[in-house]
């Protein structure tokens, strides 16, 4: 039996890995320390990185086992590649630092693991791909542009407001949401994604929001208090969103191109 | 015993980029649960949209000529642990500070925000840096001089980190002394003198 997770979630119940990770876990661990690494390593038949993970956090008694070494050397390799495909040298213009930061961060985990301090690794165990997303995103916000930490940045604290309260016009509002519309259409194509990224990565912190939000499919403005809007998600009016809107649609019309009808 | 859901910061954003279904009703219920950290889950939820976790593509792959020495690495990381907690992951006391935080900063220490831009991004020798002026900074912060110094010190940050070769130029912050950074970080006269008071 896998040795559950002790991490738990919003609700109070421990998280548990997916039944396929929890399964392929059950069967190696009936094999010898050996022949389950052999399994492990196997780059012609993978399997999921969050095996290879519960193996290093719970097999740590071999950690001075030449085996031990080729299954972090295995984790290494697919973390390593994982990130490279994340940060693209194409993309950013400091990949190999980026990549350094977050491949270094993750080991940290892991020896704090081992030491028992740190149950961080259970949420890797969980979904390892995401949780590693949400590691990168936390190291481009530190050491990034976006960072709204950066006091020369142009970020603003979401609180109410009041400004722009001019009108913006129903024709704005439709064809910026046809816009948008049309961008989510469109986010399978990669170059299209990296181009758009680009873009809102431009605009204000209150104006990437709205947009953000927009593509994700979040209305404006609903009827019905259960539906998420984007005026809730940033609270304030629905007037400074679509203001937001309208300025964040005429920046992107000059950036990305806009399809003829 | 299991312990109860952690609700800070990090581990509420982490709970998140791993939920199953990230779509606006998880992002909202997560919204009205930790309205505190809205920023962050919006923000964290827009990047997760726009860049989805990779598939893993692994035919024909091999060891990955770096895993040596990271294993080195790790071994080395592994020994040091069991003699001290330095690889916790300590909040920077600077890049943790939040735009009003860095503006007040800069206030009591009556300093531009640029001279403690390049501070926090390192871009100021660690060595040129009088010690006085570190202990008055740890005491703004309300840290130890220990962790001023451990934020202080070190290769430049990345000031521009994601940007596009085509319209971005590269910024390989390069480092200069404490007296440089004096001259060149908007400081008014008055400032300047209080700062060179410090290397006295």
């Amino acid at each position: 039996m896998a040795t559950p997770l002790r991490k738990n979630d919003l609700h109070g119940t421990p998280y548990k890995r997916r039944s396929i990770v929890e399964k392929i876990i059950d069967e190696l661990e009936e094999l010898p320390f050996n022949e389950l690494i052999k399994k492990c390593t196997a780059f012609e038949r993978p399997i999921p990185i969050e095996v290879l993970l519960y193996f290093l956090r719970n097999k740590a008694e071999h950690s001075n086992s030449p085996y031990f070494k080729r299954l972090f050397e295995a984790f290494y390799t697919r973390l390593e590649l994982s990130v490279t495909k994340s940060i693209s040298e194409k993309q950013y213009l400091n990949a190999h630092h980026i990549r350094e930061e977050i491949i270094g961060k993750v080991l940290e985990f892991l020896v704090l693991d081992c030491s028992g301090e740190n149950l961080k690794l259970d949420y890797y165990e969980v979904n390892f791909n995401d949780a590693l997303q949400k590691l990168r995103w936390s190291i481009l916000r530190k050491i990034g542009p976006s960072s709204d930490k950066d006091p020369l940045s142009n970020s603003v604290p979401l609180t109410i407001d009041n400004a722009d309260e001019n009108e913006v016009s129903p024709e704005v509002e439709v064809a910026a949401a046809d816009f948008f519309a049309s961008s989510t259409t469109k986010l399978d194509d990669e170059n299209f994604r990296f181009q758009l990224k680009g873009a809102i990565n431009k605009l204000p912190d209150k104006e990437r929001r709205v947009i953000g939000l927009m593509l994700q499919g979040m209305q404006v403005e609903s009827i019905d208090p259960e539906v998420p809007t984007i005026s809730k998600a940033l609270n304030c009016t629905e007037r400074t969103v679509r203001n937001r809107l309208k300025s964040a649609y005429g920046k992107l019309q000059e950036i990305l191109p806009v399809e003829e009808k | 015993m299991t312990p109860k859901f952690d609700e800070s910061k990090e581990d509420v954003l982490c709970a998140f980029s791993i939920e199953s279904v990230k779509d606006n009703l998880t992002l909202n219920k997560y919204l009205e649960k930790y309205p505190q950290y809205r920023e962050e889950l919006v923000d964290l939820s827009i990047d997760l949209f726009l860049s989805p976790s990779p598939e893993e593509t692994l035919e024909g792959e091999e060891t990955s000529p770096n895993a040596e020495l990271a294993w080195e690495k790790f071994q080395t990381m592994l020994t040091q642990s069991v003699e001290s907690s330095e690889f916790e992951e300590l909040p920077d006391p600077l890049t943790e500070l939040n735009k009003q935080q860095f503006k007040e900063l800069a206030k009591k220490l009556n300093l531009s925000r640029l001279f403690l831009t390049r501070l926090r991004d390192r871009t100021i020798v660690y060595s040129s840096i009088p010690q006085k002026f570190i202990k008055a900074l740890s005491n703004a912060v309300g840290v130890s001089m220990e962790q001023i110094s451990a934020s202080l010190v070190g290769s430049p940050r990345i000031s521009v980190a994601e940007n596009f070769k085509a319209d971005g130029k590269p910024s390989a912050s390069s480092q200069i002394s404490f007296d440089e950074a004096i001259e060149a970080s908007n400081l008014s006269e008055v400032q300047k003198v209080l700062l060179k008071n410090y290397e006295n």
